[in-house]
């Protein structure tokens, strides 16, 4: 399939979201080979933790040894491939499948068999494991697996946007964030690379989201004018960024991001900040704010924290507006590529006003597709290769 | 009170019937149960998970063929 055809430097083809035969290849070249978000360290806390996530259409458990390394397991029973493991998340040092009884330590070894004298001299053994993500590895506490046993280091694939990772973590005073509210899920009917396009789509907010707008004072409405200093940056391997920090700066102070809040609101939690990071870094950090980066394929790094979880139950959940109102048009998006005409979605917005900025980022108005090219680049790289 | 995960349900409680106390372990699937001593308890205490894995054989327990 010549899929890099269909990929235009200013426009991409309608068949990329709807052909199952580039769904099939996409699933080959991305989601089996390159290194895919699972889960967060904190949701294993304790050895004998696991969660049930996928890696593409493929279910993983990822389990923490009483070792406290983290494992990526296929959740197949290796006798006749019985989903082995159905919660969402648990303790268990041990999982038995609910078909046959066969029974694997949270290593992937098989443990033992019920009634295997019936194998006689071929007795099931250790041949018989869990088979695993062959490459498991870790950012700030962000857990990754490649299902792939070669290809780039994790910290090669994220490249420039590894310091999205530390601009979240070190907002906290301890150095790492805390992800164990568990997981508010969306079930939506459109291609996957929209969602990936849309969270660092500057362009949108003013329409789709101005009903919330109306309704609540959010600040990223000023952020995503097309008026704002606000910038998109590619910052490479199709990691994408909607960075804020223009704004931010101009005004000089702490937390703007946070409502323009003052450091007298949070006294604790500015002198903790300053006693782990320095005055300088410190300050940097709190004037900063979190980051808006969309690591591709599957992470939307973004402010985690009891205010951003307490936007996420009123905001973001099917009775809210932010995150519904995306999905709902990503749907539509959907429904509006089944009309064939015209062939090709249009990305050229900025092309002509886009620029290197110093840290190598191509960048431009928050407004501007720099972001969508970005991803499209990387996508056309990975599926050519 | 109750441990579950997706594999087993079991229910803990201090038994008094013995002479001294010991922890009852009931499978409340089979109804099976077992009172462990204190020594025997520090034994689980001071064992590791890999020490455990071979009592996890469904060969050992429910499913075991006659010899």
């Amino acid at each position: 399939m010549d899929v890099q055809a269909l990929v235009e430097p200013d426009r991409v083809h309608g068949s990329l979201y709807t052909d199952p035969a580039v769904f099939a290849a996409e699933l080959e070249r991305i989601w089996y080979r390159d290194w895919v978000f699972v889960a967060h360290d904190s949701e294993l806390s304790e050895p004998g933790d696991y969660v049930t996530r996928t890696v593409g259409r493929q279910p993983v458990i990822v389990t923490r040894s009483e070792d406290g390394a983290i494992h990526v397991l296929l959740n197949r029973c290796s006798h006749r491939a019985n989903l082995l493991c159905q919660a969402e998340k648990g303790s268990a040092h041990a999982f038995r499948c609910p078909y046959h009884g066969w029974t694997f330590t949270n290593t992937g070894e098989l443990v033992g068999v019920p009634f295997p004298q019936g194998y006689g001299d071929l007795p099931p053994r250790r041949e018989l494991a869990l088979a695993r993500a062959p490459r498991v590895d870790s950012h700030r506490g962000f857990v990754f697996a490649s299902l792939a046993a070669d290809g780039p280091t994790l910290k090669e694939h994220l490249g420039v946007a590894a310091e999205a990772f530390d601009r979240l973590a070190d907002l906290s005073p301890a150095g790492e964030i805390e992800l164990t509210a568990g997981w508010l899920r969306h079930r939506v009917a459109a291609n996957w690379k929209m969602a990936v396009e849309n969270q660092v789509d500057g362009y949108h907010p003013r329409f789709v989201h101005e009903s919330l707008f109306s309704a609540a004072d959010y600040q990223i409405r000023e952020l995503c004018s097309g008026n704002a200093a606000s910038l998109v940056r590619d910052l490479g391997g199709g990691h994408t960024e909607l960075d804020f920090r223009p704004e931010y700066r101009a005004v000089g102070e702490p937390f703007v991001w946070f409502g323009r809040a003052t450091e007298a609101k949070f006294p604790n939690y500015v002198a903790a900040m300053r006693a782990r990071y320095g005055d300088e870094r410190a300050g940097q950090l709190l004037r900063d704010g979190p980051p808006h980066v969309m690591v591709f394929p599957n992470l939307f790094l973004a402010e985690m924290n009891r205010r951003a979880l307490r936007q996420t139950e009123g905001a973001m959940g099917p009775a809210g507006l932010l995150i519904p109102d995306d999905c709902e048009m990503m749907e539509r998006n959907q429904v509006g590529l089944a009309a064939q005409r015209p062939e090709w979605l249009v990305l050229r917005r900025g092309m002509r006003r886009e620029y290197t900025d110093a840290d190598g980022a191509l960048a431009s108005n928050v407004t501007d597709e720099t972001s969508q090219r970005g991803i499209w680049r990387q996508y056309r790289r990975v599926m050519a290769a | 009170m109750t441990v579950a995960n997706e594999y087993a349900t079991v229910r803990i409680e201090i038994d008094r019937q013995g002479n001294g106390d010991r922890l009852r372990i009931t499978d409340l699937r089979t109804g099976r149960s077992t009172s462990l001593d204190a020594l025997e308890l520090q034994a689980l205490a001071l064992a590791t998970h890999r020490d455990l894995v071979p009592l996890l054989d469904p060969a050992r327990t429910l499913w075991r063929e006659a010899d």
